[in-house]
């Protein structure tokens, strides 16, 4: 049975539907983006690691030019390494009926009963190989959907070692290695142009001619090995030293560095993506419940500043306080109930098609939505907190308001000259000035709250379209800048310098501008690092070193550039030396002075100009690659002549790539940035009306003293709405600030910074979009009360207050 | 008095109270003297502004005094902690407010419910509604109320716990004459046939004569306090 006090707690919440329904919505936003954001973390890491493990995915991954089997002994031999699978990896152009240029196959040898013991396989249609047929393959699934293979039925030609093959797709697999499926080099997924093929090592190793022999190696480290860099003792394993035994193995054999897991590629970007994710999860639903903490305060403010009068019947009638603070704490908690039910709701929803999105991309053999109870639990707890948080106060004053004082009118309410008006600035304004400035002046706090709860609305917005500007400014600064080639052409061993007139004198190539990259490892103190050291010409003007802000950093004759990242985890500055050590060929170590570090947008580079590089290869000439400036007319043609070279290992356009982006940016972006968007503006709306209702009804006997005295209704509301529209941009430009860094925390952190850092700033338009969006969401919650304004009772309210 | 045959169950020693109204001290009363006798009905006289709304509060427990003491029974109220003013107020006042302060969100029967969850061996919400002759109007919520069927509402609501004191604030005061007639009739009932101490505060002298006793004050001190040897019953009163 319901009491009395039950059915007085329905029908007030019924009475204020409007107020509640926009703080459940501002709830629901949190409880919703926190459920969605974090159920899908939890999701994609659970497949990931039950991938990871089903598959046994490996801890070090080495390339080599190539090694005798025998070497395999080596390598298990090494302390701390558990198991060690090797393989042959090779490259080879596929031409496609349905592609204009060939796709890139990488074809990855196994062992002939197809299950290696690292990295294996989840094949989800079809069979394996059978054992010795060298036509045979099992086609990555990302691949096969992209041009409809099915498996017992499409053949695939593919180019190896010069020679034509065709193979018989028989089925179609997952492996841990490319859940993000990538061609070597690339950050985009490229699923029509780039497909994995899994056969029989032994037999198709004649075909790539490295009978008896491996060029790549996978290991798992045995359990007990440290893995965290740097926690190398003497004599003690860990898994660099692990590295750097398989580096010392490996060198005879044209070994290029060993690297963990945390580098591998696929692994790599997944980390970086898993991460804003967690750090979305955290910042996002935060400033949601903070907002809603505080119009539950000050709409239950509102509701027991009205009802002074039944509390103090309630309380005159022998109702204790605990009994009646229940009573308003109970408005809280069902307000809180209703949005917390539907944000669940919307939260699995979202997470649902969030994690959608991340199929497309990141291929697992099961991606399905984690629901964990206890994260559930935590997100209706978390808001229950806020909401009573917000209503502490309140419910403390109800307590404490003492029967009798209740039971009369409250003392005209304190209103100071402010200081605006001391230094003269209101005489500027008429009197409605004078009540709009001293309202918001005698109540400081709540309205900082209500500029808080804008700028916090206006945060959330700017940080939806943020995303945009910062894909603008990686694909602007990052890339375009510094990339201003038409088509990048990578060589299979090095070349010397008559390929550059041969590359010259192809149709419609414009300029050519030669590079020479080596794997590389730099080293400060015990500080070390392997990646691509790139040497380029002097005065290059195709392929740029360029850091945010637009900057072109130029490399100089003497000394190595760098990327502020690289130089932050080497722990350098300019004019510190650097220890360079090339891990190729005669693996010459040099010390090279750090002539300057670049904010590179993108990932860990280091460049050196191609007379330093040679120097240190003490080579006369020699390159690997070349960037080409191509009349647009010709490039097709040349696209197509420089596919058929022998000695041409990838060919990379940059229209191509950028249309990649821009797709996969999109994808990712559009639907989270509506959500949020929408989400903002809920937070507008929520502030906004019930700071509108609040005012309305709070002060309807002055209003409608003004009304008696002969204000209009317009004159009346542009009172209200000038305190409205006073607090709305006072929250604009904090917002603002508030967006851009609330961005920065989601961006920051090692996995994330690896790949790409965020410019500082958001761009005018985000800006402007964010202040239209809440504006917009404000005067159109303004509107929503102009009707209750419009219709002040003047008789009613000049009457006795009860 | 000193012949008064009942027990005092009611006495106030010097109390004073003084409030503080925004930036202003207001002296409500000063040094006041009073006993209630059980089963009286006592009319406490005096213009806007003498205190005997502030006197009625601290009798009710709603309020403690500035200075001086107030004894329920054996219980001394002005100093008990706010608790023990609630429980007295739960187990032994009923009050009647000028402007019935009933709870606009809930019906007749729901407000006199309000107390009677609340209470001891409360009557039926029906059947103190019956007593005030609201039996017919239960299920109305204020708003479709007449201002006197308010009052009655907000009688019932104070009787329905069958308390030992009754306290009325100006019940008439926002009635015309012949609903204010009516709403007396009812409190006069009450006091007679559940015996209830009764003390009802009027600004409106003709009403005085319906009292056994009536006190009257002026500027927050008692200035008469006499027994009215002509009571006469509500009905016969006009002003």
């Amino acid at each position: 049975m319901v009491t009395p006090l039950g059915r007085k707690l329905l029908r007030d919440l019924a009475s204020m539907r409007g107020q509640v329904v926009t703080i459940a919505l501002v709830v629901a936003c949190g409880i919703a983006s926190y459920v969605a954001l974090r159920c899908a973390y939890v999701s994609l890491e659970t497949a990931r690691d039950r991938h990871y493990g089903a598959q046994r995915f490996g801890d070090v991954f080495a390339r080599l030019s190539r090694a005798p089997n025998s070497v395999r002994a080596k390598l298990e031999a090494i302390p701390g390494v558990a198991v060690v699978e090797t393989r042959v990896v090779a490259d080879g152009l596929m031409p496609l009926d349905d592609l204009p240029e060939p796709a890139v196959g990488e074809v990855v040898g196994l062992p002939s009963h197809g299950e290696p013991r690292l990295n294996a396989l989840a094949l989800r249609r079809g069979r394996l190989f059978e054992p010795g047929r060298a036509d045979e393959a099992v086609v990555s699934e990302a691949f096969a959907l992209a041009h409809g293979l099915e498996p017992g039925v499409a053949t695939l030609p593919i180019v190896l070692e010069g020679v034509m093959h065709r193979v018989r797709v028989v089925g179609i697999a997952l492996s841990p290695e490319y859940v993000f499926a990538m061609p070597a080099g690339s950050v985009f997924a490229d699923d029509k142009h780039f497909g994995v093929l899994w056969m029989d090592g032994a037999a198709i190793a004649p075909a790539l001619k490295v009978d008896g022999a491996f060029d790549d190696v996978v290991l798992s480290l045995q359990r007990d090995v440290p893995g965290a860099a740097g926690a190398e003792g003497a004599g003690r394993v860990s898994r660099e030293s692990v590295l750097e035994a398989v580096d010392e193995v490996l060198r005879p054999y044209g070994g290029r560095p060993a690297y963990a897991r945390d580098l591998q590629p696929s692994h790599q970007l997944l980390s970086s993506e898993f991460a804003q994710l967690g750090q979305m999860t955290t910042v996002i639903p935060a400033a949601f419940l903070g907002v809603a903490a505080f119009l539950l305060n000050v709409v239950l403010g509102r509701v027991v500043q009205l009802q002074r009068g039944q509390i103090a019947t309630l309380k005159a009638v022998g109702y204790r306080d605990r009994e009646i603070a229940l009573h308003y704490l109970q408005m809280v908690t069902l307000i809180v109930f209703f949005g917390a039910a539907l944000g669940l709701a919307l939260g699995a929803l979202l997470g649902k098609g969030m994690l959608g999105l991340y199929a497309q991309y990141y291929r697992f053999p099961a991606l399905t939505l984690q629901l964990p109870a206890r994260l559930l639990a935590t997100a209706v707890l978390a808001s229950f907190g806020a909401g009573v948080l917000g209503a502490l106060a309140t419910v403390r004053h109800i307590a404490r308001l003492p029967p009798a004082e209740a039971m009369r009118p409250e003392a005209p309410a304190i209103y100071r000259r402010s200081w605006l008006e001391r230094i003269g600035f209101a005489r500027l304004l008429g009197p409605a000035w004078w009540m709009v400035a001293r309202e918001l002046i005698r109540r400081p706090l709540r309205t900082s709250l209500s500029v808080f709860g804008i700028a916090m609305s206006v945060a959330v917005i700017v940080g939806a379209r943020f995303t945009y500007d910062a894909m603008d400014a990686l694909l602007d600064v990052g890339l375009l800048a510094g990339q201003r080639e038409d088509v990048t052409v990578a060589f299979r061993h090095v070349v010397d310098d008559r390929a550059r007139n041969e590359l010259a004198h192809l149709p419609g190539v414009l300029a050519v501008e030669p590079e020479r990259v080596v794997p590389a490892r730099l080293r400060h103190g015990p500080r070390s690092r392997a990646l691509a050291l790139t040497g380029r010409v002097d005065g290059a003007s195709l392929h740029r070193v360029v850091e945010w802000p637009e900057r072109v950093v130029t490399i100089p004759r003497e000394g190595i550039v760098i990327t502020k990242t690289l130089a932050d985890r080497l722990g350098v500055q300019p004019g510190d030396e650097l220890e360079v050590e090339v891990l190729e060929g005669a693996r010459p170590i040099r010390r090279l002075r750090v002539a300057a570090t670049s904010r590179e947008l993108l990932g860990l580079g280091a460049f050196v100009s191609l007379g330093t590089l040679r120097a240190m290869l003490d080579e006369q000439e020699g390159l690997n690659g070349a960037a080409l400036l191509v009349d647009p007319r010709e490039l097709e043609r040349l696209d197509a002549r420089l596919r058929e070279l022998p000695g041409v290992a990838s060919v990379s356009r940059k229209d191509a790539w950028v249309e990649l982006f821009r797709k996969q940016s999109t994808d990712q972006m559009s639907t989270t940035t509506m959500i949020l968007v929408i989400f903002g503006a809920t937070i507008a709306i929520g502030v906004v009306y019930n700071d509108a209702r609040i005012a309305v009804s709070m002060r309807s006997r002055d209003l409608a003293t003004l009304r008696v005295l002969g204000f209009t209704t317009g004159e009346v509301a542009g009172i209200v709405y000038g305190e409205l529209a006073t607090c709305v941009l006072l929250g604009l430009a904090p917002g603002l600030q508030l967006g851009s860094w609330l961005m920065q925390q989601v961006f920051s952190g090692a996995s994330i910074e690896e790949t790409f850092r965020m410019p500082t700033t958001a761009s005018p338009l985000t800006f402007a979009f964010a202040v239209g969006i809440v504006v917009f969401a404000a005067a159109f919650s303004a509107l929503l009360v102009r009707d209750r304004l419009d219709r002040l009772d003047l008789v009613e309210v000049l009457k006795a207050r009860e | 008095m000193a012949e008064e045959s009942a027990a005092a169950v009611l006495v106030a020693r010097g109390l004073t109270k003084i409030y503080r109204m925004g930036e202003v001290d207001v002296v409500a009363l000063r040094g006041i003297d009073l006993e209630l006798y059980e089963g009286e009905l006592v009319v406490l006289l005096g213009a806007s502004g003498s205190g005997k709304s502030t006197l009625l509060n601290i009798l009710g427990g709603l309020d403690g005094p500035t200075a001086g003491e107030v004894r329920w029974r054996e219980h001394d109220l002005s100093i008990a902690d706010d608790a023990a003013l609630t429980s007295y107020r739960r187990e032994h006042v009923g009050f009647v407010f000028q402007f019935y302060n009933l709870i606009p969100s809930l019906t007749a029967r729901e407000n006199v419910a309000l107390v009677t969850e609340i209470a001891d061996a409360p009557m039926e919400p029906s059947e103190a509604l019956d007593l005030v002759g609201l039996g017919a109007r239960m299920d109305h919520f204020p708003s479709q109320l007449s201002g006197g069927e308010q009052q009655r509402v907000a009688i019932a609501r104070a009787v329905a716990k069958r308390p030992d004191l009754l306290l009325c604030d100006e019940p008439t005061g926002a009635l015309d004459f012949a609903t204010g007639r009516l709403v007396l009739d009812v409190i006069a009932q009450v006091n007679r046939e559940l015996g209830t101490t009764t003390v009802l505060i009027t600004h409106n002298a003709p009403i005085a004569r319906m009292a056994d006793r009536v006190v009257t004050m002026s500027d927050g001190l008692i200035k008469s306090d006499e027994r009215n040897a002509a009571k006469v019953a509500p009905e016969a009163l006009s002003w």
